[in-house]
Order: structure tokens, then sequence, then C-alpha cells
């Protein structure tokens, strides 16, 4: 039986993305609802401390590509719900393409390798 | 993007607070969430929490990395140390108070300093509308000067034909006598042309400001006043315009005051008084003047062209630059060398921005000078108070030791301490800086309101001054660097085990070299040199106080009667003379009247004439250059200076006579050493130049200064001289001021279109030529005993601080048995063995400073033993009593309770 691999730490600068492709696919969500999605999605892959969502999210805020709002969550407590921007949604459409080109890449230059 | 999130982040410094609230908000609901999914799962409540708390993981992590993101963190850290900073200083007060006065004189001086050299030279030339479009003209003088003053029809000319200068001012710097009723105040003024204040586009601030119409020969005499004189003696009424007041003894009616900002042309003199050319025979000017005679031409000084004493200053038009400005006048100027060649011959025009220039530029070279000078020694003074609050800082440094070593081990960065500490001394310097600002500002109120005569120089010190505010920030947090990085250097090198199992020695008995004490020496060292300086120049100030000047001052007036002026020939002039003497003679008091062209000390006339003597010098031989004068034959008798061999001059020796001459001394010793000078010859200029026979030879006096050592002098017969104008020199029993007025009220009756433009008593004349020797005295005298006292604190700090450090020692060898006076001496020796290396390397220093000194010294040695060793006494005696206080108390320890309590 092949060996499961461990649950590998969030690569550098993707989390950013996955907040936005979270965003983009899902519509406003509070910092819990990002952080379970992009679980789900990785499948036990990835070891994600969700606390590591919320100075993400602040980046995010502060360059201007997603905006918060404050509702109550599904347990009646106030939490904040984020929604991608217009230059969000650009931003997402020019990483999205810059990280398929670097995936294509690597994957040409790990099969050839091998 | 980057400004953006720059901004954002900057805004979030403000709303802080609200921030951290929302963020403990979405961190518990995400919590909740998270356990309520577990619970969901079937986990217990506790466990659920437990397990929502690991996944989120580390919160206090993750809320410095939200921190880190939203806020600034550098500022955050600065604000951080600011606060631990005054903390800490509030938590020792002693400390803070002794540190911030300390350097609160230094930098007060330093700033007060600041603010003299910022008002000479980088205080606003005037505050006039688009000074970017004025340009000073100048003409040279006969000896070939650049920037020289203009006469009064050339001025005319000039305005008429330029055409780059929408329009040219003229003005002289004026001084005369004042007074609104009471006693008279001499003061500076400017005498200008009727469209002065249009040109520079100045308003009043009061009534109205000079105009065309006041300058008309025969207008009503109008002043317009600065705003100083109006807050000074009318109070800022209004009523001040249309009340006369008496200008050198006439009645002139107030027109207006200038604004507040006005300082008129030449900011450095702060004139007072503006009135106009019309007027201008009743008041002195007091620039620079040149009088070549010009034949043919009406007596006042307006009507003269070879009579040079006006500035001028143009307003470009627009469009127009100085270059063709200058072309233009120089054009001018070459027709008028056509037309009158006595007096515009071999003459240049000159233009400069006058935003370029300070006061002269030739005189602002030499005032860089000075200022730098003074910065130098006051900021000499600062780095005594620095040195003071190094010291202070280190013994701090020692005490903190533990308190450092727990920061260094719980893991703060080195760097992160020593921006910390220096923090902690910057903030004692800007407190000073504030502190001393205050005082600061009252010396200088004082000093301005105490001067007896009118300051040439008012110093200010305004808050919205932002030059010398800037400037005490500067030095401020430089001292403040400065005197912390050594301490905090040294505090942040440090072992930190010893010191954290509490086993760190105290330093104990021994003398032990420490960077503390060398600074205590250094500012003993520096004290020292400045100690020397003063007592050298004091005793100089003494001896020049008390100096023989070979005449006797007292009781002697000099009124200058230039009736060559109002147009006496020379005829005219020996008769005026005649009767004039006599008249002055008769007048109550008076016990000889003579006449002079040039007085002794006098700082505006050094004229030397070349010497040669027939057998000694070729034909072609330039001749000696001695110090001439003209003299009346009362005039040995007016000054108290006795004709020692020979004869005075008397009232054979005219026109007609053969010339005869009057040496000194000085003058006999060198041209005719070992044999009498009586019957000698001598010619002047050259081989073919007027021969002269000595006829007497009179006591050495002093002529130029009051330093010189018998400088050769010799003296032409008035009479024989032919010259018109001169100034009549008399000798009261009573008050020489009183016998000025005297004389001129006498005169006029003589004479009644006679002018005054120069009276003097002697005294006054000789109390100038002693004025610098006695400046230099007195700021040294200031300075050395700033720098003493902050030695004298810095060493009680020092001793004071290691008795503290060796209270358990002490009182073991109290308990052992050592007697009080063995304390005594045991604390004692250390003060003065740093007092005493101190006094050696302030020595050695001095040696170089009295070398620079020395020519301002008079009559006193570099090396003058009595100054040095008072200087050194008052050294001792001062470590002595600094070092007295601690020891005392060291001596009173009492054992037991000082080792109970360690």
């Amino acid at each position: 039986m092949a060996m499961k691999p461990a649950p590998s730490e969030v690569p550098y600068g993707t989390l950013d993305l996955m907040v936005l492709k979270t965003l983009q696919a899902l519509g406003p969500l509070h910092g819990y609802g990002i952080a379970r999605r992009i679980e789900q999605v990785s499948r036990g892959t990835l070891a994600l401390n969700q606390g590591t969502i919320y100075p993400a999210l602040l980046r995010l805020t502060q360059k201007g590509w997603i905006s918060s709002e404050w509702g109550t969550s599904d347990n009646n407590r106030r939490a904040r719900y984020y929604s991608i921007t217009r230059a969000g949604r650009k931003q997402l459409a020019v990483e999205a393409v810059s990280w398929a080109q670097t995936v294509a890449m690597m994957e040409r230059l790990l099969k050839d390798e091998m | 993007m980057r400004l953006r999130v720059l901004l954002w982040r900057v805004l979030a410094l403000f709303t802080a607070r609200r921030h951290e609230a929302d963020l403990n908000d979405d961190i518990a609901a995400h919590l909740d969430l998270l356990a309520a999914e577990y619970i969901r799962n079937g986990m217990s409540a506790d466990d659920a929490r437990a397990k929502a708390r690991r996944e989120f993981g580390g919160v206090d992590q993750m809320k410095e990395a939200y921190r880190d993101q939203r806020g600034l963190p550098l500022f955050a850290v600065l604000w951080q140390d600011l606060r631990y900073a005054a903390r800490t200083l509030r938590r020792s007060p002693g400390f803070t108070f002794v540190a911030a006065v300390s350097l609160g004189i230094g930098i007060g001086f330093n700033t007060a300093v600041f603010a003299i050299v910022d008002a000479v030279l980088f205080s606003p030339v005037s505050t006039v509308h688009r000074s970017d479009q004025l340009a000073d003209v100048f003409t040279t003088g006969r000896d070939g000067e650049t920037y020289q003053t203009s006469s009064y029809p050339d001025y005319l000319d000039f305005r008429a034909s330029s055409t780059a200068f929408r329009d040219i001012i003229a003005y002289s710097p004026s001084s005369a006598a004042v007074s609104t009723g009471g006693p008279s105040r001499f003061m500076i003024g400017e005498v200008v042309s009727g469209n002065y204040f249009q040109v520079l586009g100045v308003n009043a601030a009061a009534g109205r400001t000079l105009i065309p119409e006041d300058d008309r020969p025969g207008a009503p005499r109008a002043a317009l006043i600065s705003y100083r004189f109006w807050q000074r003696e009318f109070g800022t009424r209004s009523d001040a315009v249309g009340t006369t007041i008496q200008i050198a003894g006439h009645p002139y009616t107030i027109v207006g005051v200038t604004p507040k900002e006005f300082v008129g042309s030449m900011s450095l003199l702060k004139p007072q008084i503006w009135t106009a050319m019309a007027w201008k025979s009743e008041i002195d000017d007091m620039g620079i003047s040149e009088y070549v005679p010009s034949p043919g031409e009406g007596p006042s000084q307006l009507e003269r062209r070879g009579w040079r004493w006006l500035f001028l200053k143009g307003r470009l038009q627009d469009g127009e630059t100085i270059e063709r400005a200058r072309d233009e006048l120089q054009a001018v100027n070459e027709q008028l060398a056509a037309q009158f060649p006595a007096t515009n011959k071999n003459r240049r025009i000159s233009v400069v921005r006058t935003d370029s220039v300070r006061l002269h530029p030739q005189a602002d070279l030499a005032i860089q000078a000075t200022s730098a000078l003074l910065l130098a020694v006051f900021g000499l003074v600062l780095l005594v108070a620095c040195a003071n609050v190094t010291g202070m800082l280190l013994a701090r440094v020692s005490g903190r030791q533990t308190e450092i070593a727990v920061r260094l081990a719980i893991g703060a960065s080195r760097r992160r301490l020593l921006l910390q500490l220096l923090t902690e001394s910057t903030m004692v310097a800007l407190t000073a800086a504030a502190a001393s600002l205050v005082p600061g500002w009252l010396l200088l109120r004082l000093g301005a309101a105490g001067a007896p005569v009118e300051l040439p120089i008012p110093i200010t010190l305004e808050a919205n001054n932002i030059h010398v505010l800037g400037f005490a920030a500067s030095i401020s947090l430089l001292a403040g660097m400065v005197a912390g990085l050594a301490p905090a250097l040294k505090a942040t090198r440090l072992d930190v085990m010893p010191q954290l199992k509490g086993d760190a020695p105290a330093r104990v008995g021994r003398l032990r070299w420490s960077l503390r004490d060398a600074l205590v020496a250094l500012q003993m060292a520096i004290a020292l040199v400045f100690l020397i300086s003063a007592a050298l120049l004091t005793r100089s100030a003494m001896a020049a106080g008390q100096v023989d000047v070979g005449f006797h001052p007292e009781g002697v007036a000099a009124v200058s009667t230039p009736v060559g002026h109002i147009g006496y020939d020379a005829t005219r002039a020996t008769a005026f003379y005649n009767r004039a003497l006599e008249r002055v003679r008769a007048l109550p008091g008076v016990e000889a009247a003579g006449l002079s062209w040039r007085l002794p000390l006098d700082l505006t006339n050094f004229y030397q004439e070349p010497v040669l003597i027939p057998g000694v010098h070729d034909a072609d031989d330039k001749g000696v250059p001695v110090d001439r004068t003209m003299v009346s034959p009362d005039y040995f008798k007016v000054l108290s200076v006795p004709i020692l061999e020979g004869r005075n001059f008397d009232a054979a020796d005219t026109q007609n006579a053969p010339r005869v001459a009057i040496v000194n001394q000085a003058m006999a010793q060198k041209f005719w050493p070992n044999v009498s000078a009586i019957g000698k010859r001598f010619r002047l200029r050259s081989q073919d130049g007027p021969e002269y026979e000595v006829v007497g030879v009179s006591a050495n006096y002093k002529v130029r200064t009051v330093g010189e050592t018998s400088r050769p002098y010799f003296h032409v017969a008035a009479a024989q001289w032919g010259g018109v104008s001169w100034t009549i020199v008399a000798k009261t029993r009573g008050d020489a001021a009183a016998l000025i007025g005297a004389i001129q009220n006498d005169l006029l009756t003589l004479e009644p279109n006679l002018v005054f433009p120069g009276n003097r008593t002697l005294e006054s004349v000789v109390a100038t030529a002693l004025l610098p020797v006695r400046f230099a005295a007195s700021s040294l005298n200031a300075a050395g005993l700033i720098a003493m006292s902050l030695a004298a604190v810095g060493l009680y700090g020092m001793i004071a601080y290691a008795v503290s450090r060796r209270t358990r020692e002490l009182a073991v060898r109290i308990a052992l048995g050592a007697t009080r006076r063995e304390i005594l001496t045991l604390v004692m020796r250390r003060g003065l063995f740093l007092a005493a290396i101190g006094a050696l390397v302030g020595m050695a220093l001095a040696v170089a400073a009295a070398r620079g000194l020395s020519i301002l010294l008079y009559k006193v040695e570099s090396y003058d033993p009595l100054s040095w060793s008072a200087a050194i006494v008052v050294l001792f005696a001062v470590g002595l009593l600094a070092n007295l206080v601690p020891a005392r108390r060291a001596s009173r320890i009492e054992p037991m309770t000082a080792l109970r309590r360690e």
C-alpha cells in the first residue's frame, strides 16, 4: 500500500489565491467558512492552522481585493463576512493564469526528469 | 497599490483598539463554529473546545502576525520605547533633573548664541515686497574697493537714466540723539530718498510712510519710527502719530510707524528712525563715506558729486537682468566721468542681488567668521554638558545591569535595547531643550532691556522663529545621542549570567580608570581652558582700562565743524576758526581749545604718509609710511601731551614760513636714533615732496589702538597745511558732553548754517577702542563660569555615585575601625586625583588656546603666571567643594544600618 504523504505546509503565497477563489466560487463567507472550504478541497493534503487565515484576510483587505461586512453567524454570533471585490476578481484571473503556467511548467520539468 | 496599503496601515494606527476588538470577535465566532461542528460529530463540549483551539493554532502568535500586518511595526516600537523611557525617567526624578539642567544650560546658551547668529546671518534681509527683484548698486572707491557708496548727484543721474530699473532708492544709515521728551538716546536710523517706501512696497503699520513730498526742500520735518520704538516709547498708542520728537536737536513730526517685521535696508543695524534726504544736513550718516573735492559745486552733501555716502537699491523691471542694469549704469557713469573727471574718473559700477547680501558684501565674510567662532566656543560648553550626562548615564547603567540582563535573557535583541537606551537620553535632552528655552528667552529679554545703550542687534527669541527652534531641536537630538551612545553600548555589552545570579561585584576601592573618570577629567580640562582664557582676557581688559594712553581724555570734547561743506574757502575758514577758538576759550570752564584733523584712537582714521629722509632714502625709494595729523598749537595743551624737546607750533608758523613738524619720541628714535631730532629734515611722499624741519619732539601717546607699543607719529602745523575743515578740541574742568552742546550753540551764533557731523568726547573714543577686549573678556568669563559649574556638577555626581556604590565597603571599613577622617581622605583622594589629571590635560590644551588669544592680550603674557595659577586654584577649590559633600556623607555612614540593608 502506497504511503499517504503527510499533510504539507501551505506553500508561500498560495493562501491568498485560495481565499480569493473560494470567495469567488461561494460568495460572501466568514473566516470559519473559508477555512473549512479550503480544508475540504484539499482533502486532508494541507495542514492549515485555521487562524492563519486572518492575517491573509487582512492583507487582501488592505490591497482592496476583498471587502468585509458584519453579519451574524449560524450560531448567532457577530462575525465578519468577506466577499471578493471587482479588483479581487481581476487579480484572481491574473494569478490563476500565472499559477496554471507555473504548474504546467513544473509538470513538464518533473516528467522529463523522471 | 503599495501606497494604498501604507495609507491603510497609517489609518489603522488611530483605530487600533477597534481593530483589536473586531479581531477578538472574529476569533471567538470562529472557535464557536468549529466547536459546534465537533459537538455535532459527537464530541463532549470540553473536548470539542480543546480540539477547536488546536485546529485554530496559536491565538497569540496569530494576533501578533495580524498586528504586524495591520500597523506599522517600527512606529509601534518607537512609541513603546518612548513610553518606557518616560516611565523610567519619572521613576528617577533626581537623575532626570540634574541631567536636564546640565544639558539645558548647554543647549540654552547655544540656542541663544545661535539666535544672535541667526539674527545676523539668516534673518530676512528685509521684509519687503518681492525682494528677488531688488538689487544693490555700488560704485568703486578711490582705493579700488568694489562695493563702495555713491553720491547724491550720481544717484539722481542713475535714477533718471536707468530703464532696466523701474526705480532706484538711496539711503544711508544715520545716527542721532533722539528724545521723546526725556533724556536723549543715541539711535540708529536711515536717511532715505522720498521714493524709498513706495519702491520697497512697505506700508505703514500706523499713520503713513514717508512719501516724495516729504523729500522736497523746505518740506516740514517728518519722521517714520520703527514698531519697536513705537512699542517702547508710546506703548503702541495711536496718538503717537502726529507727536513731535527731537532728532539731533530738531523737532520732527512722527508721520507713521513701520510694520513690525520691517527691518530697514540694513537689517543688522535695526534702524528705528527714518527721515527724508531733504533734511540730511541735520543728521549724521554713518555708513561708508568718501570725499574728493568737486570744484564748482554747492556746499551741501546733496550737491557734491565727490561726496560718496549713499547706498543704492533698485527694483528691476519684469524680465530685466542684473547684468543689463549694471551695463546701463556703467554707461551712465562713463558719461559722468567725461563730464566730471575730478570726481568720476576711474569708477566702476557693481550690481548685486539684494537677497545675496547680508550687511555688505565685504563685511559679510568677517561676520560669518566671528559667528562661527562664537558657535564653536559655546559648542564646547555643550560638549562639557554632554560629558556630564554621559557620566551620569554610565552610573545608571551599572545600577541597571540586572534589569538589562533580564531583558537580554528573555530575548530582547541588543539593537532593540540600544535604541531603547538612546531614546531615554534623547528624551532627557529634549526635555532640557524645552526647559532651557524659557530661561534663555528671559535672559535675552533682560539682557536687551538692561543694556545702557540701544543694542545695535536686538536679539529676539520668538516662538515663531523656526530656525532657532529647529536648531534647538537638532542640537538636543544630537546631544542626546552623543551623551547616550557610550553608556548604551556599554550597557548592552553585558555578560548576562553573573548579573542574574546576583554575584556581580560592585566596584571596590582601588583606582580603576573608567570612561566615567575620563569624562570627569575631560570636563575639568575644558573648564580649565576656559578659566585660563577668561583670566588672561580679564587681566588684559583691566590693564587696558588702566593703561596710560599718553594723553588725558578727561573733559576733552571734540566737535567736527566741516565749514568746507558750507562753502568756506581757506581765507574765510582761517578767520572763522580764529574767532571760533576765541569764543570757545571764553566758555565757562574751558581750559584750552585747539584744532585737530584727527583724534587719537579714532578707529576711522588711520592716515599714513610716506616719509623720506634726505641722504638715507634714494630718489626712487617709496619711503616709510608714518601716521600723520595736523594740529594747532593748543592741541598739545588740550590733550596734555608734553613737548619734551624743542618748541611747540606758534603764530609764526604760517603758510609763508618754512614748514615745521613736531614728531613723537618713537618717530625721533626710529629715524634719528641716539641723536637729537631737532633741526633734522624729512620729506613727504617723494624726494621732490614738501620738506619739513623737526622743531619739537612730543611724548609718545596711543595713536591707533590701546594695545600698540609706541607708534611713530608726526604733527604738522594746521596753519601751514591749508585745510579748510577742522575738528575743534577743547578741554573743560566740567562735563565734556555738556561742553559739546555749549560749543555747538555758540558756534551757531557765529555761523547759523554750520552742521556738526561728528561730536564725541575723547573718553568715549577711548572706551570704544577698549570695546573688543572687554567683549571678549566678558563672553569668555561667561563660558568659563558655565563650564566650571558643569564640571563641578559632573565631579559631584561621580563622587556621590561612587560613594553610594561603595556604601557596603565603606561600612565594613568603619566597622573594622577606620576613622571618619580616614574615610573622608579615602573618598576625597579619588576626586582630587581626577581634578589633578584634568588640570594637567587642561594646561596642555590651554597652551594652544593662550597662543591663539595672544592678539587680544594687552600687557599680559600668554603664560601669565597670575592668570594661570588663579584658574588652577579656582579649579581645585571647586573640585574640593564638589568632592567634600559626598565625602562627608560617606564618613557619616552608620555601619550597622548600611550593612543590614545590603
